[in-house]
């Protein structure tokens, strides 16, 4: 069914132009209203799609958009051409609905920044791209959005260019997302390859009929779609900050704090998933790809959580908590539960935002002071932070009732009773990525409650002054955050449990996703109702112990475990030391050969040896060739009587023949001499056949046939009468 | 004369009506030259519009005789393949001749460079239209002479050595090209007399001795012949293009010459290469061409690699810009050896978009080392607060140049590495397996797409070191360091909206190569099955030329079959 | 030894040239001491004179007529080879008058003698008998031993024209000699007609073999090829700017013609049964051996006139590529070199032209490094100088270029010549490099010291038509080729000039 999709991702986009070319003539109150007021008209137009358009189109592939043709070349056609269906209309929800709040939200967090219209300008231009990074309708479309975003995400990142260090996250970040996007597109090549399409529309349907160009053999022993799954993927560690290319992220907090909650907490690192979400038949043809999704994602939660323990930055352990939660949902996507990962990217996306937010609150109140180790006690200054807070922090633990509660829980349940790689004896990674998961999460409740406790708990650490005008944030940043933390608290409620009340439809989000993903995973109810017991025991154990040891502070025993294995936890500290590894084994390797081919066979190979080379030997023939040339005339008469003896001797030394040719035939011999010096018809011939002294014949080319067998000895003279000179040549023959 | 033939000269008559203009009017001279190359580029949109895109033949030909005893005959003629570049020629040389940095710092003799940069344009218009071989190579040495000047005038410090280099790299190159050339115009004479005496009313109307290329092309040689004159051409090709690894005059040219000869070079000259090789080395020699693609497809991915890391390790902003060059032109080498039409129609749109963006990146640059006098990446940092709307305007030109999608760069590399990609079946399909161990596309593909990590790095790297960072040095405080104004900000805004437009838009450009593509991709493929069908026959014409072997024809399978006997 | 009327008629260009030369040096003997401008003129108009003759003989020569009873022959490739060398001498004359007055060694006898040797020029392309080859070899000769040495002042001049007299007599004497060799040989055969009907009989004879390339050294020697180009670098050197253009370009051209048509009918083609390859094989040496050396010795030259008279040696070996066509019989091989000589001439004259013209009194200007900057001071020499250098190096669209281009395409005829028109591409590739070094000095440097020009309106006039002439033969060689190829394709040309 046709719409108007492409209001939503257009508007953002001009009012991105609009700010970025025009924004030093417009005022700065206009400035972020035009912004707001293009994001707002994008959610506008996406929730009257998503509500009164969507539903009746629902099974007929959704809402359609052909804005024009864009690439067309042989038998690849590319539309520009939007899809709203139901998974990327909740994609687009979560992103104008967010995208939104998190507009208002900078306008007070904001407010001290000169170049505000440039900033406003960048947002905007983010959601567009992430809007048509959801809504494209093939996959090149969608890489438009996924590069756009990219770009976004290091122009916000190096927002505050003026520090070389934000510059450089930003470079970073980009860089790392292009090796990502190197995989997507070989993934597209090789879905092009195979289906000779790349909208993702008839690649999903060429899937889920199990195309058999799909199924052929690629590399190694592997299927095509295994392949395709891979390359796409690595596009996903890349955007979504999996293993092992997560490095970027906890760096990209360099950039304003509403950024890295737009960016690096709701929308953009969720696009892997959504990706994979996207394409849930193709990867249900590859079982192992998925295990590899699902085995990388459970590893990087739990990584991300353990760093997550010692990190004293406040928006630092909010970003690998962020990477963290984004291997649950690839767990999630990776077992088959692709429902229940778009799932988790909802609940995670309202309260990790939220979280952000209070954390850009606090920063805002202790004049952009992020260690948390100078905080504490705010719960007195930031009541409303705080309190926000406290929600957020709760549905992240997956305490009971609070989104995280459920959409982590369906995560760990469906780990745990997935079926999808029994097919292939790889039937550990369900329970392997489940126990996983369980650690990840009792990590999860115990650095996140470190971090509330050492926040808001005991005193205050900050100096005087600092303490002195810590203040609540504005209104503008203070309303987002209570509308996120509703929806923090609320939104796990669109996911019910349902099966486990024998009324699935309670799931909500599952049944609305179903044409697209598929139905939801059926879990045991034993399992089920264990799992939930299980892991709310672990979250809230999880909270216990980071109760005890940081109510008010870093508690005895904390600085006991520190001094007792301090290698351990600087390890830990410094993220053990992955980025130093990096540059060991990647980065500075890669300048060194560059170095080294520049100076060896750029410059001195090529330039040196092969061009200036020839030209110096011809250059010192000519400094020889002047030699000659001394100016006496008795030896230029030498060289003029050497030049005509040489010329007299040259053309008319006695003709030279080496050649002889015979050819037999039994006893008949046929001799041909002078070959190849046809002209020379000055020159005589004697031929004698039998080498009896005797001239059988007085011509150049002659026959003869043998009476008795035996060798024989053909000479020929050559008599040149001009000199004459005679040259003899002989030739064996046998004939018997 | 024709459309054609008056865009081709207009700009030489514009050269000699500025040469008679006393030397103190330099305004008048600027204006001149402005104008003649607006209506350069006004009267090549009228081709533009004329042009019939399901055509796949030349079109608004003009034939001239030129030196009928010798058979030389001024033809030109535009298809699907010449047009864009001709398009691109008319438009940038207006915005170098408007550029105030085009000539450089000793912006002296403004005379003489618009001279020079009109008979260029000549040189360059007429070398893209020209059907006749010999009219062709005037045009392809005319170049020559212009460009060596710009570069020797008004270039850097070691101009004369980079002058010279340029000079003796082509000859060496082009001059051998004219040997091969002579030889297959003799080889046609021959055949051409023999059929005449053979009769028939289609012989009847054929010359005795004529370059033109639409016989010339048809002229089938043995084997060893093709290899000895596809190397020959060749040579010419890949050192413009330029191939590694035969590039190392470019970085010396580009750094050397002045802001308006590397955006010409850069934008127009190099083209020559890719252009050549679709044109005429690869439509001449089939066999030879298909035996060495695997050869000079790897040269393309070691050039696109190798061109990245030396643009990463370098300081110097206009070698850097240079080496991408080097990197990006690869693409399009490969692309055109994939034989599909997405590896060669996105050939040339990497051609074209490769034009706007690195012209815009030398033209940065130019911005750059007239406000600073410097090109050291070291010397710069921090100028975003300095120079807004330039560091606005050199971003998107940055990006379209990494290839960001929605920007002209990605189109083209897009579609040669899907291209790529899927070569084998290209050639596949046309009965010639490339079964050596060396063409595996597939993996060149994934090599060349590196590229899109390096670009990513010397580019933003660059762009950080320029742009970014504390403007902690005095020579960057200073007030000469001013923003774009007047002419460079339109000049840069008319780049900037190309680059968007190309890649926003690419199906109206695309769409009007596609026929010329396909058709090259048939006759390449017919040429090669009929000379791989005997690969020692001796000279002949390809189809509807039969001659005397058309009855000797076997049936339609035997190519294939011969092919494969040849591997 | 019996003529008709009509052969002096038939001469009468070559006559009116002495004539008017006569007079000159009678008129000399009156006028003291005030300038010579009024001979310079009156040769200027004689030549002229001599000029439009030979352009109303042009219709008459369709087809060769002989004259004196075979001494000479008229057809229309003598009579496009006198044009050429009438023009030379014009030109030479016009650039000839300031240039002494400038440099103080003007004298009357000077335009008599440029007529004598334009007229030994003119007798040498239309000789078809050794004795008539001899005299005018002799009578342009001599003409340029004594322009050589005309700047006493100079003692540079002096030894260039002794050695180029030395080095000239030896080879007269070798051409003598090996006429009577030949003569003996064919039993009494001087004509080129009697010469060659002899060849097949006698064609192997060792004396008869001898005596032939004693004659090909001498003119081999003429034209200056390696190895018998010693002398040409230090004549061309010695002689005043205005002779050396004059000797490279007439003197070299004319040898070439005579030794072509020698070439063409005496000693015709491959009939010769020398080793069985006729004489193309000591050509190929021979040219080959021209590039190469020519080429690499011009590189390293600081003199402008030795690296030109260096270039000139390297262009006598591409033309004898053009013989190497001729003796395999290719087609259109006679009408290649003559048009490359025609292209040759111009190109010579002119760039020797601008070196007469930069020059002053005590600063002529013959090092590279004197050039610098010339562009910014003297433009019209600059840009006139860079079209006859590009001429010269072979690039488009320049006479040389084409010059080259229509000798190569002939020489491809024939597989057997590959080899040397690929050292002929590559040499030529060699030739720019020293070619852009004195385009280098002119543009890309800037001008040392403050010079004021010297005014010569003769000069200027020359040097425009010489430069135009370049560009026109390059531009549209078409009605040349046609002349060259004897006419028959004028026709055409004149078509193809039409737009």
């Amino acid at each position: 069914m046709e719409h108007n999709l492409r209001l939503i991702p257009l508007l953002p986009f001009l009012g991105a132009v609009t700010l970025f070319f025009f924004g030093r003539a417009i005022p700065r109150a206009w400035a972020s209203r035009i912004a707001i007021l293009a994001i707002g008209g994008a959610a506008l137009v996406a929730m009257d799609a998503f509500f009164s358009a969507l539903p009746e189109a629902a099974h007929a592939g959704g809402l359609h958009d052909k804005v024009m043709l864009w690439i067309a070349s042989g038998d690849l056609k590319i539309d520009l051409a939007f899809r709203m269906d139901q998974l990327s209309g909740v994609m687009c929800f979560i992103i104008t609905f967010i995208g939104t709040l998190i507009h208002i939200y900078s306008v007070g967090y904001m407010s001290h920044e000169e170049d505000y219209a440039r900033f406003f300008s960048y947002l905007n231009l983010f959601c567009a791209a992430m809007l048509v990074l959801v809504l494209g309708d093939s996959l090149p479309v969608m890489f438009v959005g996924w590069e756009g975003v990219g770009l976004c995400s290091y122009l916000l990142i190096g927002f505050w260019y003026k520090d070389n260090a934000n510059a450089s996250a930003g470079k970073k970040a980009f860089i790392t997302n292009r090796v990502g996007d190197f995989g997507f597109l070989l993934g597209t090549f090789l879905l092009f390859s195979a289906t000779g399409t790349v909208n993702l529309a008839e690649i999903v349907s060429a899937a889920s009929g199990s195309d058999p160009a799909l199924l052929q053999p690629f590399m190694g022993n592997q299927t095509l779609a295994f392949w395709a799954c891979v390359f796409l993927f690595i596009g996903a560690t890349g955007k979504s900050a999996q293993l092992p290319l997560y490095i970027w992220l906890p760096d990209a907090m360099a950039g304003p704090t509403p950024v890295s909650a737009l960016i690096h907490a709701a929308t953009m690192v969720t696009a892997g998933v959504y990706m994979i979400a996207r394409l849930s038949p193709l990867y249900s043809l590859a079982p192992a790809a998925m295990a590899l999704v699902a085995i990388v994602g459970a590893l990087t939660a739990v990584f991300a959580a353990i760093i997550g323990f010692a990190q004293n930055d406040f928006k630092k352990v909010l970003a690998y908590s962020t990477v963290s939660q984004l291997g649950f949902m690839f767990a999630a996507v990776g077992v088959g539960a692709f429902g229940t990962g778009v799932f988790h990217l909802g609940t995670h996306a309202f309260f990790k935002a939220g979280l952000f937010l209070c954390a850009g609150s606090v920063m805002h109140a202790m004049s952009n002071i992020g260690d948390i180790r100078k905080m504490g006690g705010l719960k007195h200054h930031l009541p409303w932070t705080h309190g926000v807070f406290l929600v957020c922090w709760l549905a992240i633990c997956g305490v009971p009732v609070f989104s995280g509660f459920f959409s982590k829980d369906a995560i760990v349940a469906s780990a745990f009773g997935t079926h999808i790689f029994d097919a292939i004896g790889m039937a550990w990674v369900g329970p392997f990525v489940g126990v996983m998961l369980l650690v990840a999460a009792l990590g999860t409740a115990f650095y996140m409650s470190r971090l509330y406790y050492l926040v808001f708990s005991g005193e205050c650490r900050a100096d005087h002054d600092v303490q002195h005008h810590i203040h609540e944030s504005p209104v503008e940043m203070v309303g987002p955050l209570v509308v996120l933390a509703g929806g923090a608290a609320i939104v796990g409620f669109f996911g019910l449990p349902g099966a486990l009340f024998g009324k699935p439809e309670l799931n909500l989000l599952a049944h609305w996703l179903e044409p697209v993903v598929g139905p939801e995973m059926h879990i045991p109810h034993g399992l089920e109702i264990g799992l939930m017991a299980g892991s709310t025991a672990l979250a809230l154990a999880g909270i216990f112990a980071a109760r005890t040891l940081f109510r008010g502070g870093w508690q005895p025993p904390v600085e006991n475990f520190v001094n007792a294995v301090p290698g351990f936890v600087n390890l830990v500290r410094d993220k053990f030391r992955v980025d130093e590894l990096y540059a060991f084994l990647i980065y500075r390797p890669v300048s060194w050969l560059a170095r080294g081919l520049f100076a060896v066979v750029d410059r001195f190979i090529i330039d040196t040896l092969l061009v200036h080379g020839p030209a110096k030997v011809v250059d010192t023939a000519g400094r020889v060739a002047r030699v000659f040339q001394s100016g006496e005339v008795q030896r230029y008469v030498a060289a003029f009587a050497i030049g005509i003896a040489a010329i007299v001797y040259l053309a008319s030394r006695p003709a030279t023949h080496s050649e002889l040719k015979v050819t037999q035939v039994a006893r008949h011999v046929t001799i041909e001499a002078g070959i190849g010096e046809a002209a020379s018809a000055a020159l005589k011939y004697e031929v004698d056949f039998d080498s009896d002294g005797q001239i059988d014949r007085k011509t150049d080319k002659a026959e003869w046939t043998y009476e008795g067998s035996g060798t024989y000895t053909i000479t020929v003279n050559v008599l040149d009468p001009r000199w004459n000179t005679t040259r003899t040549l002989k030739k064996e023959v046998r004939v018997d | 004369m024709g459309l054609l033939g008056w865009i081709t000269l207009l700009p030489l008559l514009g050269a000699i009506l500025v040469m008679v203009v006393p030397r103190e009017e330099e305004a008048v001279h600027r204006g001149l030259g402005l104008f003649v190359s607006v209506a350069t580029f006004l009267a090549s949109l009228l081709i533009l519009g004329s042009f019939d895109s399901s055509a796949p033949g030349f079109q608004m030909k003009v034939d001239q005789p030129w030196v009928d005893s010798l058979g030389i005959r001024f033809t030109l003629g535009v298809d699907g393949i010449s047009l864009w570049l001709v398009m691109l020629t008319t438009f940038i040389v207006p915005l170098t001749l408007l550029f105030p940095q085009s000539i450089g710092l000793r912006n002296i003799r403004v005379r003489e460079f618009t001279i020079a940069v009109l008979v260029l344009e000549t040189g360059m218009l007429g070398a893209f239209l020209a059907l006749d071989m010999f009219v062709f190579y005037v045009f392809w040495e005319l170049m020559l002479v212009p460009m060596y000047f710009i570069i020797g005038i008004w270039g850097g410090e070691r101009r004369l050595y980079a002058s010279i280099k340029f000079v003796l790299y082509t000859l060496v190159g082009s001059l051998l090209m004219l040997a091969a050339l002579l030889y297959m115009y003799t080889e046609a004479h021959t055949l051409l007399v023999a059929q005449k005496a053979a009769g028939g009313e289609m012989m009847a109307s054929l010359p005795e001795w004529t370059f033109s290329y639409e016989i010339l092309s048809r002229l089938s040689l043995p084997f060893m012949l093709q290899m000895l004159c596809f190397g020959a051409f060749a040579l010419a090709f890949m050192i413009k293009v330029p191939l590694f690894p035969f590039h190392t005059w470019l970085p010396d040219a580009h750094v050397e010459a002045p802001t308006g000869g590397s955006v010409i070079l850069a934008a127009v000259l190099l083209k020559f290469g890719a252009y050549g090789f679709l044109r005429f080395a690869m439509p001449m020699f089939p066999l030879a061409a298909y035996e060495t693609a695997p050869l000079i497809a790897w040269l393309a991915v070691i050039g696109i690699i190798f061109g990245a890391l030396m643009a990463y390790v370098q300081n110097d902003v206009k070698k850097l810009v240079a080496y991408s060059s080097v990197s990006h032109l690869g693409f399009v080498v490969l692309g055109l050896l994939t034989l599909n039409s997405q590896g060669i129609q996105g050939g040339i749109y990497q051609m074209l978009a490769h034009g706007i963006s690195t012209g815009g990146l030398f033209l940065g640059v130019g911005i750059l080392y007239d406000r600073r006098h410097s090109r050291k990446l070291d010397d710069f940092g921090g100028l975003w607060a300095k120079m807004p709307v330039f560091a606005v305007m050199f971003l998107v030109i940055v990006l379209a140049s990494g290839g960001l999608p929605g920007l002209c760069g990605f189109v083209g590399e897009f579609l040669v590495l899907i291209g790529t990609f899927n070569a084998k079946q290209g050639w596949t399909a046309n009965g010639f397996p490339h079964d050596t161990m060396f063409w595996n596309p597939i993996l060149m593909a994934a090599l060349a797409a590196t590229a899109v990590i390096l670009a990513a790095m010397y580019l933003l790297m660059m762009y950080q070191k320029v742009m970014f960072g504390p403007l902690d040095k005095p020579e960057n405080k200073a007030a000469s360091m001013k923003d774009i104004h007047g002419r460079e900000k339109f000049v840069f805004a008319v780049i900037v909206a190309a680059a968007i437009f190309m890649g926003v838009m690419p199906a109206p450009i695309l769409s009007r190569t596609e026929a010329s593509v396909n058709a090259f991709m048939s006759t390449f493929s017919d040429r090669l099955k009929e000379s791989a069908r005997d690969r020692d026959a001796g000279p002949h014409f390809y189809p509807p030329y039969y001659g005397d072997r058309q009855a000797a024809m076997p049936a339609a399978a035997a190519p294939i079959a011969k092919a494969e006997v040849a591997r | 030894m019996n003529f008709k009327a009509e052969d002096l008629l038939a001469i009468s260009p070559l006559v009116l040239l002495v004539v008017i030369g006569c007079a000159i040096l009678v008129a000399e003997t009156f006028i003291k001491g005030r300038s010579r401008a009024g001979l310079a003129w009156l040769g200027v108009a004689g030549s002229v004179g001599a000029l439009g003759l030979v352009v109303n003989q042009w219709e008459g020569a369709a087809e060769a007529q002989s004259l004196f009873s075979g001494m000479l022959v008229m057809d229309r490739m003598s009579l496009l080879f006198d044009a050429t060398f009438v023009v030379a001498g014009i030109i030479t004359i016009l650039l000839s008058h300031d240039y002494m007055q400038e440099h103080g060694f003007e004298f009357g006898e000077f335009y008599p003698l440029v007529l004598f040797t334009v007229s030994g020029m003119m007798m040498v392309s239309h000789a078809t008998h050794m004795l008539s080859l001899i005299i005018g070899v002799e009578t342009m000769s001599i003409g340029a031993y004594v322009l050589t040495g005309c700047w006493r002042a100079n003692p540079r001049s002096t030894e260039g024209a002794l050695k180029y007299y030395l080095m000239g007599a030896f080879a007269t004497g070798f051409l003598v000699y090996g006429t009577a060799l030949v003569y003996g040989a064919t039993g009494g055969a001087l004509t080129y007609e009697g010469i060659s009907a002899k060849l097949t009989a006698v064609g192997s004879e060792p004396i008869f073999l001898v005596g032939f390339f004693f004659i090909l050294g001498a003119l081999v020697f003429k034209v200056g090829a390696v190895p018998f180009h010693m002398w040409a670098p230090d004549a061309y050197e010695g002689a005043p700017s205005n002779v050396t253009g004059f000797m490279a370009a007439g003197v070299k051209a004319a040898a070439f013609a005579g030794l072509l048509r020698l070439m063409q009918s005496a000693f015709g083609g491959s009939l010769l049964a020398v080793d069985g390859s006729g004489w193309v094989k000591i050509f190929s040496i021979i040219a080959v051996l021209t590039m190469v050396l020519g080429n690499l010795a011009a590189l390293r030259q600081e003199n402008i006139k030795r690296m030109l008279a260096y270039s000139s040696v390297a262009h006598a070996g591409y033309v004898l590529v053009g013989f190497c066509a001729l003796g395999l019989g290719l087609q259109g091989a006679d009408s290649s070199i003559t048009f490359y000589l025609i292209a040759y001439t111009f190109t010579t004259l002119g760039s020797f032209a601008v070196v007469t013209w930069v020059g002053r009194r005590n600063d002529e200007r013959l090092t590279v490094d004197s050039w610098a900057g010339l562009a910014s001071e003297r433009p019209g020499a600059a840009f006139a100088m860079t079209i006859f250098l590009l001429s010269l190096g072979g690039v488009p669209p320049t006479a040389g270029f084409f010059g080259k281009f229509y000798l190569f395409r002939v020489a491809m005829g024939s597989a057997q010549l590959y080899p040397l028109v690929i050292v002929g591409v590559l040499t030529s590739v060699v030739s720019v490099y020293y070619y852009l070094r004195i385009v280098v000095a002119m543009y890309f440097r800037e001008p040392v010291g403050q010079r004021q020009a010297y005014v010569s309106p003769s000069s200027r006039v020359a040097l425009l038509v010489v430069a135009l002439a370049v560009v026109a033969l390059g531009v549209l060689p078409g009605t040349v080729i046609g002349w060259a190829s004897g006419g028959e394709a004028v026709a055409k040309a004149v078509a193809a000039i039409a737009p």
